[in-house]
């Protein structure tokens, strides 16, 4: 597809408001800025208000917005309705096609005799009778009409101008007679006095005489200068009329109809002029409110004419409003023979602007109109760009045949795409047969879905679907979505991997912070319900550690949080009370193992005596452990059987009051086990009990 | 004939005096013995009657006869605590030698003979000591 009807392309698309994207960062805009500011900021140097197409990126931007031709949710939906739509081969078509290719052929350069231009206008009623036409052929033949017969009523005024300048012609003869016969004489009297009463008296008849000729001569003047005003204003409305015709044609893609009322237009303007001035100051002043949404245009022409004054040099401007519509306002200079003259103001050129609603693709039609009176000058250009037009879309829809022969139905897909977006009312787009488009629908279906998938980040999906379109068409480029798929897949991985970290850290909010944007990066990943599942399980077993481990503390069962002492230092990482409890009793279990791994050791080396003291040491301290108790038992009715036995006889015996005796046992069990501490200590205690301030004597 | 008669009277007097050193060796081993007991008015110390319960021989006076087996304590003005191993018994019993006892030198492993009273709280004091 050439740039030009690309640019003809994103002029519809601007057409159409509800589908702008605002999709920053695409096109070159953003590698030339370096992303610091969006694309649509960029000037260009032809600024912002000529639409500009990126071949690259398939991008078209205007009024800083920008679309991507193929990716428009508004025309994927027109394209698949034509997809699957019949060839407009049925006996109501082919007639139409008939009566618009007859018509062309007789307004055709050379054809385009008096006989064949009402031969012409006399097929648009019966072209407009069908439903393709969408009653355009009747607008226009309205349109040629009222030229004709405002071209009539031109010839009248000016048929009546040339008797009011006969007229005109006579009255200043008149006048100048009058003049003439009432020439002022000498006076007859001496005095000064007298003499210029007389002259006064002279001047005074001479007016009188001239009176009459000069109101005549003054009403055909200002007839004259009406009628000249009503031409200028007859030839403005017919011809601006036909202009702006023309020119919604081509904003709206029907260049057919283009080609027809454009050669109406010279057939009915034999004056050479093609400009469109005319139509250009009336596009220039609709009012576009970009915020509120775009504007329909309406093409009307109803002008309200005021007439004002002239000046005294024979130069006059007037302004004037008309109900509705935009104001215009025309000067004339109205300088005539009898220094008079007549000025007026056309306004009310009611070019529709009727904002009707934001989703129609003809509410921007004003901004359409705009951008096109920009871009031409006359309406041999428009006829040029009309008849470039055609043949790119013919040779669109031939491409489209020719790569769908050879199997490449992206490519294919994508030029019918752009043919149908540029000529969608074109015979060679409109007589395509069904089965022909049918594997484009499929294909363009299937992208379609693709481009849906990858919206709402279904990534399995768009997965398969790259998978199936590869398969279909060989030319299929699947590196765009396959990268973005795989993108968001690693993306997402690394949410969950996050998420697992701060499940394990116990940071909660971090953890739904990080599912939340795994879940918007790939709603349906399988495993975020896995990591999610696995996570609340983990939450659920945490919950449960925290009440086993409360009911143990309770319990004061030490030894069993010992013994899952990872699991409830995992469970209580978020309670800091909880931390401190189960860090003592942790310590104190640790503290209490030393003990029993020191006498079982002291043990296994035949010391029995000597492991009861260790264990017992560690048994005054931890009384409720149960292994220190159950290994203090052993050694006590084992191998320190008569060991324990003497200090428990002292002890008892001490408790009675019997201290000798006590002492007695004492000596007893430290006899059997010399190395005890525990005899020696209680010795010693006695020892200073009986004989008070003494001190022990060397062993 | 007279060989006969001079020979009978000498057996008689060696038989008498055989069993006169007997009666005497009998009654010196006898009095040698009483003095090896110097405490022999006193009873002996029931060691496994006052390891079970001494609250009822408080106030009794015993003999003691054993060897030192360690000093366990002295105080100037209280006097020494000692452990004796009693003859006979495999359990040492503490006794304290009070300060106003004759002096003695008592070194682990020697024996003595201890008279012992039993006072409050069924201590073992010595009112006197022999070395054996």
């Amino acid at each position: 597809m050439s740039a030009l009807p690309r640019l003809l392309a994103a002029l519809l698309l601007a057409a159409a408001p509800s589908a702008a994207q605002d999709t920053a960062g695409l096109g070159d805009s953003d590698a030339a800025t370096g992303g610091a500011r969006p694309p649509q900021m960029n000037e260009g140097f032809i600024g912002r208000d000529i639409p500009a197409f990126d071949p690259g990126s398939e991008v078209a931007s205007f009024d800083g917005k920008i679309w991507n031709i193929n990716n428009n949710r508004l025309f994927r939906a027109r394209f698949e309705k034509y997809l699957n739509a019949p060839a407009a081969t049925g006996p109501a078509d082919v007639a139409y096609r008939r009566t618009i290719d007859r018509m062309l052929e007789l307004l055709a350069p050379g054809n385009a005799t008096p006989q064949n231009i009402d031969q012409a206008f006399a097929l648009l009623p019966e072209a407009s009778a069908y439903r393709d036409d969408a009653n355009l052929c009747r607008t226009m033949s309205d349109a040629i009409h009222a030229a004709r017969t405002s071209l009539q009523s031109v010839a009248k005024l000016k048929r009546e101008n040339e008797i009011l300048e006969k007229q005109r012609k006579t009255a200043e003869w008149n006048n100048q007679m009058a003049a003439r016969n009432s020439a002022l004489k000498s006076p007859a009297g001496s005095s000064d006095a007298a003499i210029a009463a007389q002259q006064e008296n002279l001047k005074f008849e001479r007016d009188a005489k001239m009176a009459n000729t000069q109101r005549v001569l003054s009403d055909v003047s200002q007839t004259i200068e009406n009628n000249k005003l009503r031409i200028a204003l007859t030839e403005l409305n017919t011809r601006g009329h036909l202009q702006a015709l023309i020119m919604q044609y081509f904003a709206t893609r029907r260049f057919e109809h283009v080609l027809i009322a454009n050669r109406f237009y010279r057939a009915i303007y034999r004056d050479g002029d093609n400009s469109i001035d005319v139509y250009k100051r009336m596009v220039e002043s609709l009012p576009s409110n970009k915020d509120a949404g775009q504007a329909r245009l309406r093409a009307e022409f109803d002008p309200q004419v005021a007439a004002s004054g002239a000046s005294a040099d024979g130069t006059g401007v007037a302004t004037g409003a008309g109900p509705d519509g935009a104001e215009v306002a025309v000067g004339r200079r109205g300088g005539t023979t009898g220094g008079s003259g007549g000025a007026f103001s056309a306004s009310g050129l009611k070019l529709g602007l009727d904002n009707f609603s934001v989703e129609s693709l003809t509410g921007g039609a004003a901004v359409a109109a705009q951008t096109v009176s920009k871009l031409v000058s006359s309406l041999s250009q428009i006829d040029s760009l009309a008849n470039e037009a055609i043949r790119d879309i013919n040779e669109g829809v031939e491409a489209y045949k020719f790569l769908l022969e050879q199997g490449e139905l992206n490519s294919a897909t994508e030029r019918l795409a752009e043919t149908f977006a540029l000529g969608e009312f074109m015979p060679s787009v409109r007589l395509l047969p069904r089965e022909d488009k049918r594997r484009a629908l499929k294909f363009a279906q299937m992208k379609n879905e693709l481009l849906a998938a990858l919206e709402v980040n279904d990534l399995t999906r768009a997965g398969t679907l790259v998978e199936e379109l590869g398969a279909t068409a060989s030319d299929f480029d699947a590196s765009k979505p396959l990268a973005k798929i795989e993108t968001a897949k690693t993306i997402s991985a690394m949410h969950l991997a996050k998420a697992k970290n701060a499940a394990v850290s116990g940071d909660r909010t971090a953890m739904e912070a990080e599912l939340r944007a795994a879940a918007e990066i790939w709603p349906r990943n399988p495993a975020l319900a896995e990591v999610g599942e696995n996570i609340f399980r983990q939450t659920d077993v945490q919950q449960q550690a925290l009440v086993e481990l409360d009911r143990l503390m309770e319990q004061g069962d030490h030894r069993a949080i010992f013994k899952q002492s990872a699991r409830f230092i995992a469970a209580s990482a978020l309670y800091p009370d909880r931390q401190e409890k189960l860090g003592d009793i942790l310590a104190q279990m640790t503290e209490i193992e030393g003990a029993l791994q020191r006498a079982r050791e002291i043990q296994q080396r035949g010391d029995a005596a000597g492991a009861w003291e260790s264990i017992q040491l560690a048994a005054d301290k931890y009384p409720q452990d149960n292994e220190i108790n159950r290994l203090r038992a052993d050694l006590a009715s084992g191998g320190a059987a008569t060991f324990v036995q003497s200090l428990n006889k002292g002890d008892d015996l001490a408790a009675r009051g019997q201290y000798g005796a006590a002492l007695a046992w004492y000596l007893d069990a430290h006899r059997q086990y010399p190395p005890s501490t525990f005899a020696q200590e209680k010795i010693d205690a006695l020892a200073a009990q009986i004989l008070p301030d003494s001190t022990p004597a060397a062993p | 004939m007279a060989r006969r008669a001079r020979t009978l009277p000498k057996t008689g007097w060696l038989l008498a005096g055989l069993a006169a050193a007997l009666v005497l060796i009998a009654a010196g081993g006898y009095f040698l013995g009483a003095a090896g007991h110097p405490y022999r008015t006193a009873p002996e110390f029931p060691v496994e009657e006052y390891l079970a319960n001494s609250g009822t021989m408080r106030g009794n006076t015993y003999r003691v006869e054993g060897a030192v087996l360690n000093s366990i304590a002295w105080s100037p003005g209280h006097g020494r605590l000692i452990s004796v191993q009693p003859t006979g018994s495999d359990s040492p019993v503490p006794i304290v030698l009070p300060a106003d006892l004759p002096e003695a030198n008592v070194q682990k492993g020697q024996r003595f003979h201890f008279l012992v009273e039993v006072r409050e709280n069924g201590i073992l004091y010595a009112q006197d000591l022999t070395k054996s």
